[in-house]
């Protein structure tokens, strides 16, 4: 393979996959990405662990001899770093990869791309569509909420239900839960997976980081039950599903609530970091007191201090109180618009709270307890 | 802004050869006697009585060796659940001498040192606080009061056995400092001693007089707070409420190996009721559990796991230990020795609640932990355990398993 490449493009596109080549594999050679260069179909980066997978559209690369080449992430990364010029030249040659710039050359060994395991492409002729801005969103306010550590592995991804023209993002890690639901077309004759697919935060997040807001649709499709495709405008990622059930994620929707508090995003989340500040790891519940026009947040820690925050908001029913760990409502918060509007729903001090914004985001935390 | 300098000194209570005191206590025929008390497997004197001290035995040395330097002596098996219900009173007391206690370990404790009556010097609040103690608990003890922790237990070490003794005049200290080594201090001995005998650094007061800098490139910042404090500024604060543990472990080794997945399911689980019981004394709900399993061929195996909401439930820690020890588990191999390890701790109240958790269950849960602590606390440890640890007989019918090393809070010696 022979290629005059572009700095700033390649430099992209490592940023863009790096995230998937695994530190450690039994398959060392998962520690590299490949280059493929063909006339027809362009310039892709590929990087997998087996378990997600990406084809990243290169562009910016002329293509002199069609081919592919293993590439060790970290060198070449730092070489394009430090390379001054915008194009160099990548070439094979026996073994070894040349890199050659105007003042800087290099010589890196390589390994031989046919060992580099296929990353599956985008074949489906029918697929799901929805707008990139939609499903960036709805990853963000989503996947903070799982424990990839959990040994309830589906507590490790994302559940993804589609229902009629609409597609539900469910992540909880048994403490907290966020929902948010957004539109969703056919292309094609699709239907919905037979079963619960949850999809694995890693892929995710890497799926979020390759979209834009006023990117082109994105096209989904499942491979039965076992895997998700997504096209991207540059990229295509597969990624195998979370083994494990989902749990009833309906049931933790409290069939009533004893009051409606509205708040504005941004001055909450101000609110709660002031707070927190006062918190320890042995204390780390904040007190909220709702009572007339105001939110009191309070904390008290031994040896730490105390805080005393107030907010100022528009509810005129009953005092309640309620105790959360600050962390879990400050990384909801911080998902969301903070100019908009946000209604807290709450029962007592021992139910769920739940928080709802007016673009379909819900989110359901448990209070900490102090009456055992 | 109000005063930077506190008037107040601390103090240091260290009990007198406690283990010995404590038998003494519930059998004063013990009193004046040469006592050795012995370690698990009765093998080794653990603590000794002055008298037996005399005669030439050292804590550590075997029985066989102590025999023969000290015939005449009496040897007991430790009770360390009596020497707890001890330590437990000293705390008691020492609570209503001082606003501020911290439990520094099973026999000392440093505290904030006040007057104990309108008036009464510092010397003669030392000696008060150590006859109440002697009074009230029957355990001797020496008290040091100085202006800093470090000082303060120098002091008591010199003043030792039943002394009281309060050095607060910077030149009382120098000439106490003057007399003690170096290696005296707690967090001061092998590799540190050494570094600093090229500079001449012999005594406490020696490495008082340092050059601070020096001290710290020796010894870096833990040396330099001993300098602070040798130079009577406290820098290290009494602890009156224990921070956090980072970790806490249960566990040892099985005594004989253990091939049959029952034996060793056996001893998770009974590790388990020790780890229980050690997080409900620090109130302390568990986020994140090892098990480590390790094989006679050298071998070893980790499973590790995060629970779903921090919890010190038993139903719930068997669940979540079960399948790290299948991780850990290597068939067929002969396992010597277990560990459970209990990470991202979190207080049990505000105890966080679980979305997926029913409340009756919990509840349930909850009400039999309450009966099984309840009985175990009123007839004996492990009187009612779970029925998964049949398989280990014989470790239950000999009484000295009742308690592990570990299960001592704050020793960590054997």
């Amino acid at each position: 393979m022979k290629a005059l490449c572009n700095r700033e493009g390649l430099l992209t596109a490592f940023g863009m996959v790096g995230g998937v080549v695994p530190a450690r594999s039994p398959k060392p050679i998962l520690q590299n990405v490949k280059l493929e260069a063909s006339d027809e179909e362009g310039s892709t980066l590929l990087a997998t662990d087996l378990e997600v997978g990406i084809r990243f559209r290169v562009l910016g690369l002329k293509i002199e001899r069609p081919g592919s080449v293993i590439l060790p992430p970290q060198r070449f990364n730092q070489i394009l770093r430090t390379l001054t010029e915008p194009d160099f030249s990548l070439d094979t040659e026996g073994e070894q990869i040349l890199i050659r710039g105007r003042h800087a050359q290099f010589k890196l060994p390589s390994e031989d791309p046919d060992l580099f395991p296929d990353v599956a492409d985008f074949g489906a002729s029918a697929y799901f569509v929805l707008a990139a801005a939609d499903l960036r969103r709805a990853i963000r306010r989503t996947v903070f909420a799982t424990d990839v550590e959990s040994t309830r592995y589906a507590l490790g991804g994302v559940l993804f239900e589609i229902k009629d023209d609409l597609l539900t993002l469910v992540g909880t890690d048994g403490r907290r839960l966020a929902r948010q639901v957004i539109p969703i077309e056919r292309d094609g004759d699709v239907l919905p997976p037979a079963s619960q697919p949850v999809v694995p935060a890693k892929a995710l997040k890497l799926l979020e980081r390759n979209l834009q807001d006023d990117d082109p649709p994105v096209h989904l499709a499942f491979l039965g039950n076992t895997a998700i495709l997504v096209r991207t405008d540059r990229a295509v990622i597969y990624s195998r599903l979370v083994e494990g059930r989902f749990p009833r994620y309906q049931d933790v929707f409290p069939a009533h609530a004893e009051v409606r508090v509205p708040l504005e995003v941004g001055p909450l989340l101000s609110a709660v970091e002031q707070a927190s500040i006062v918190t320890s790891q042995e204390s780390r519940g904040v007190d909220f007191r709702f009572g007339s026009d105001l939110l009191k947040l309070v904390t008290k820690a031994p040896d730490q201090g105390s805080s005393d925050v107030e907010l100022p908001i528009q509810y005129a029913g009953k005092p309640l109180e309620i105790t959360f760990d600050p962390r879990y409502l400050s990384e909801a918060l911080k998902t969301l618009d903070p100019v908009s509007p946000i209604t807290a729903e709450l029962i007592d001090s021992k139910n769920a709270a739940v928080f709802k914004t007016e673009d379909a985001y819900t989110y359901v935390v448990m209070p900490l307890t102090k009456d055992q | 802004m109000g005063n930077s300098r506190r008037d107040t000194a601390i103090g240091h209570l260290d009990a007198d050869c406690f283990y010995v005191s404590a038998e003494r206590v519930r059998d004063p025929f013990l009193c004046g006697k040469p006592v050795g008390v012995l370690g698990n497997q009765g093998a080794c004197v653990i603590a000794k009585s002055y008298e037996m001290k005399a005669a030439g035995v050292k804590t550590g040395m075997p029985i066989w060796e102590a025999m023969k330097l000290c015939p005449g002596g009496i040897y007991i098996k430790r009770d360390f659940r009596w020497y707890e219900v001890l330590s437990r009173r000293m705390l008691e007391v020492m609570r209503t001498c001082s606003p501020r206690v911290e439990y520094y370990s099973i026999d000392e404790f440093f505290f904030q040192a006040v007057p104990q009556s309108p008036g009464m010097s510092l010397q003669d609040s030392a000696l008060a606080i150590r006859d109440r103690v002697a009074q009230e608990v029957g355990v001797p003890a020496t008290i040091g009061i100085a202006r800093s922790r470090t000082l303060a237990k120098l002091i008591s070490d010199s003043a030792k056995p039943f002394g009281a003794l309060a050095v607060l005049d910077p030149e009382a200290e120098a000439s106490l400092l003057a007399e003690r080594p170096v290696s005296e201090i707690t967090g001061i001995s092998g590799q540190r001693e050494k570094r600093l005998l090229p500079w001449g650094i012999r005594t406490c007061l020696d490495l008082a007089r340092a050059d601070r800098r020096l001290v710290r490139s020796l010894l870096t910042s833990s040396g330099e707070t001993l300098w602070w404090e040798l130079n009577g500024e406290p820098a290290q604060p009494i602890r009156a409420n224990r921070p956090l543990h980072k970790a806490i472990s249960r566990g040892g080794s099985f005594g004989e190996t253990a091939v049959d997945p029952a034996v060793l399911y056996a001893w998770l689980v009974r590790n388990i009721e020790r780890l229980i019981e050690e997080l409900h004394y620090h109130e302390t709900l568990v986020g994140r559990l090892s098990v480590w399993v390790g094989y006679n061929d050298g071998r070893s195996g980790i499973g590790q796991t995060t629970l779903a909401v921090p919890t010190d439930r038993f139903d719930q820690l068997v669940e979540a230990a079960r399948s790290c020890l299948r991780t850990a588990w290597i068939p067929r191999a002969a396992a010597q020795r277990m560990h459970l390890i209990a990470e991202n701790l979190h207080k049990r109240e505000p105890r966080p609640l679980g979305l997926f958790e029913s409340a009756t269950e919990h509840n349930r849960a909850e009400a039999v932990a309450k009966v099984k602590r309840q009985v175990n606390d009123r007839i004996g440890r492990f009187a009612l355990r779970s029925a998964a640890t049949l398989p280990l007989k014989s470790i239950y019918k000999d009484t000295s398993n009742g308690y592990d090393i570990c299960d001592i809070r704050g020793k960590t010696c054997f």
